[in-house]
């Protein structure tokens, strides 16, 4: 069965409720439908029963009287809503007889009467309670009297009560309905809310494997997951701590033995191939340890940080100037911020000869831009460039070292906190490295 | 001559113990080598070592417990060595009482460079004046973290510290209540004389009252004394953690 869902909308929660209601009307239609004919039934039997009563006492009455004076004893004879009249042989109704009540009058009269119903209603059942109009009903001795309705007779209007009780029990078979489909889809939404979390947050407490055995398997096959994911994570890190700790002793060796070289130059030189080998391991570890940062999130006086960035870089002969400020302190990751706006501020020394720092602050977002005056990036590779091990031209970044992870690190680091970098090359030439925070409702202290 | 100061290495790679000796000798310090806890523990009884370098991982007891048994019988620094990057590691390490902390492989000079400055900061104090070594030191509803680097406010707000800034503050809060003079306070954070004229300290030391919130002109915490130097106005608790 194909079910087009075009026009539906497009939570499972109204999709089923929907669904629900919609076979509960039409149940309930159908039963509505089918009690209705039954009571008309049963309406219409007592009817023939009563008119079979009327129609035998008339036939009695004027059987026992003689043919002559039937016509004046008519007027006499009480027929609440009918009319009784004498009819001639050609006026008599060609339908042929139907019904109960033929026996039900040769029953009243202790024999059997010739008795046709009256047209129009002939192809008409008793199905919907219409009764034929009347009845041409023969005497013995020949002559035909008709009994005719003085008007159709409708099946009784529904009780006012009946529909009250209809329109509670549909009340309550809906909000019930709607109960059920809340427990089937909050389950669901737990589970994607779930899945969201581990995105950010490997180390977050397992689901609940409560409730009914779908919900409860569902929650156990995605805590497996995570359990499987955490393992393959820590695992990885613990090989690379294993291989990076086998790689530090040697470098030290190496590093040391360095020192011993004469020639001054050489000596230079390769003290900074091991920086750079051990920049490499140390950057590649921040990389793949990033995101699985149990760091503890608190409230950072952003100004505070960005100052003691600027000192100790001083320290090291590079001016950071610094514009605008944090209007509020910001709930995040010290330790990975600080990190993220190193490899930033680098980036800028790096390429761009000086690094300008600016924040724009407001209730919903903090932003930080770090901007330098270097040649700043292809258009092209503006998007390529935070991917990992990406660097835009080999040989510049052989020439200034670097493994190609720092904006990847800072990029996933603004995305740990539900933010973003983003890159633009300035009108004025030089890159502007826009960190984007989102200041979360609620999280300031 | 003046007598040289003695380290003593404690590292189980003997190529790297053996480098380490010839480099620091080269470099005006007297050094004994030692592969494991054993050794460290007889050549402190063989020599006068004035500060030990310990690497984190050695065979038989792992450096940080040598490091709290070092620190539970003697005031001897301690730099730490390890070949783990890891930020927890650091923590763990100056909790357990180490002075300084390096990364292998680090650079020969940085490495003497910290040693220099570890002996200058011990020696700066009498030995019985030597403040005992706690991870958090706390005052006027500040928190400092000395293995953190972290400053935290009174509401809870972690503000970070530039290097110069976090220094100067762990020297006043080491002598709460005691003027230090600009001289000395130099001396103390950057291992050298400080210059006629020199305005660096004073500009450290407003930098820091911006940290601690602390108005410039009417100082409550970090207060000058006029004509001597700069004091710390509040009482220090030594604590194991924040609050």
């Amino acid at each position: 069965m194909h079910l087009s869902w075009r026009g539906l909308p497009s939570s499972l929660f109204v999709r089923m409720a929907l669904i629900l209601l919609l076979g509960l009307l039409v149940a309930q239609g159908l039963s509505f439908w089918l009690q209705w004919g039954e009571r008309a039934t049963v309406v219409s039997q007592a009817r023939g029963q009563n008119f079979a009563d009327r129609m035998a006492e008339a036939v009695r009455a004027l059987e026992a009287i003689a043919p002559a004076e039937r016509s004046a004893a008519l007027a006499t004879l009480p027929y609440g809503d009918w009319q009784v009249t004498l009819i001639t042989e050609d006026q008599v109704s060609q339908n042929p007889p139907r019904g109960a009540i033929g026996a039900m009058l040769s029953a009243r009269l202790g024999s059997a009467r010739e008795i046709r119903p009256l047209g129009g209603a002939a192809g008409m059942g008793m199905m919907h309670g219409n009764m034929p109009r009347g009845f041409d009903v023969r005497l013995q001795g020949g002559q035909w009297l008709r009994f005719s309705g003085a008007r159709e007779l409708a099946p009784p209007a529904l009780p006012r009560d009946l529909i009250l009780r209809l329109a509670v029990t549909l009340m309550i078979v809906t909000a019930v309905a709607m109960l059920a489909v809340r427990q089937a889809t909050q389950p669901l939404k737990q589970l994607a809310q779930a899945a969201d979390t581990l995105g950010r947050d490997l180390d977050a407490p397992a689901l609940a494997e409560a409730g009914p055995t779908e919900t409860r398997r569902a929650a156990q096959a995605f805590n497996r997951m995570q359990a499987r994911i955490k393992r393959l994570v820590n695992e990885r890190s613990r090989a690379l701590a294993a291989v990076s700790h086998d790689l530090r002793t040697p470098l030290t060796r190496l590093r040391l033995r360095a020192e011993l070289v004469d020639d001054e130059k050489l000596r230079d030189q390769m003290a900074a191939d091991l920086d750079a080998m051990a920049a490499m391991i140390d950057t590649t570890l921040d990389y793949l340890r990033g995101l699985q940062t149990s760091e503890a999130v608190r409230p950072i006086d952003i100004n505070a940080l960005l100052a003691s960035m600027s000192e100790d870089a001083l320290v090291l002969g590079r001016p950071i100037s610094i514009q605008g400020q944090a209007l509020a302190p910001y709930t995040g990751r010290l330790l990975a911020l600080r990190r993220a706006l190193q490899n930033l501020v680098d980036n800028a020394v790096k390429y761009g000869a000086c690094a300008h720092l600016r924040i724009e602050d407001d209730a919903n977002e903090l932003r930080i831009m770090v901007e330098d005056e270097g040649p700043g990036i292809e258009p092209g590779e503006l998007a390529r460039v935070t991917e990992p091990y990406y660097r835009p031209d080999a040989s510049r970044s052989s020439a200034t070292g670097g493994v190609g992870l720092g904006l990847s690190i800072a990029k996933d680091i603004a995305l740990l906190h539900g933010g973003n970098l983003v890159l633009a090359n300035r009108a004025q030439g030089g890159l502007c490295a826009t960190l984007k925070l989102p200041r979360v409702a609620g999280a300031a202290p | 001559m003046e007598k040289r100061d003695c380290i003593l290495i404690v590292d189980d790679e003997p190529e790297i113990r053996r480098l380490l000796v010839d480099y620091l000798t080269r470099n005006n310090f007297e050094a004994v080598a030692a592969r494991d806890g054993r050794e460290m523990w007889q050549a402190l009884e063989r020599h006068a070592i004035d500060l030990v370098v310990l690497d984190l991982m050695l065979p038989d007891t792992d450096g940080l417990t040598l490091c709290r048994e070092l620190r539970a019988k003697s005031n001897l620094p301690v730099l730490m060595l390890t070949a783990l990057g890891e930020e927890t590691d650091r923590i763990v390490g100056i909790e357990m009482g180490a002075d300084d902390y390096l990364v292998k492989p680090f650079n020969p000079r940085e490495l003497l460079a910290r040693i220099k400055s570890i002996l200058r900061r011990t020696r700066a104090l009498p030995p019985n004046l030597r403040p005992e070594s706690a991870r958090c030191l706390c005052f006027a509803g500040w928190c400092l973290d000395t293995a953190e680097r972290l400053l935290t406010a009174p509401d809870g707000v972690a503000t970070p510290l530039s290097g110069g800034e976090y220094r100067l503050l762990h020297i006043l809060l080491d002598h709460p209540n005691r003027v230090l003079s600009r001289d000395r306070l130099t001396e103390m954070i950057h291992g050298r004389e400080a210059e006629a004229y020199d305005r660096a300290i004073d500009v450290q030391v407003s930098r820091l009252r911006q940290r601690l919130r602390d108005d410039s002109r009417e100082p409550k915490l970090i207060k000058t004394v006029r004509g001597e130097g700069y004091v710390l106005a509040a009482s220090v608790q030594r604590q194991a953690s924040c609050i």
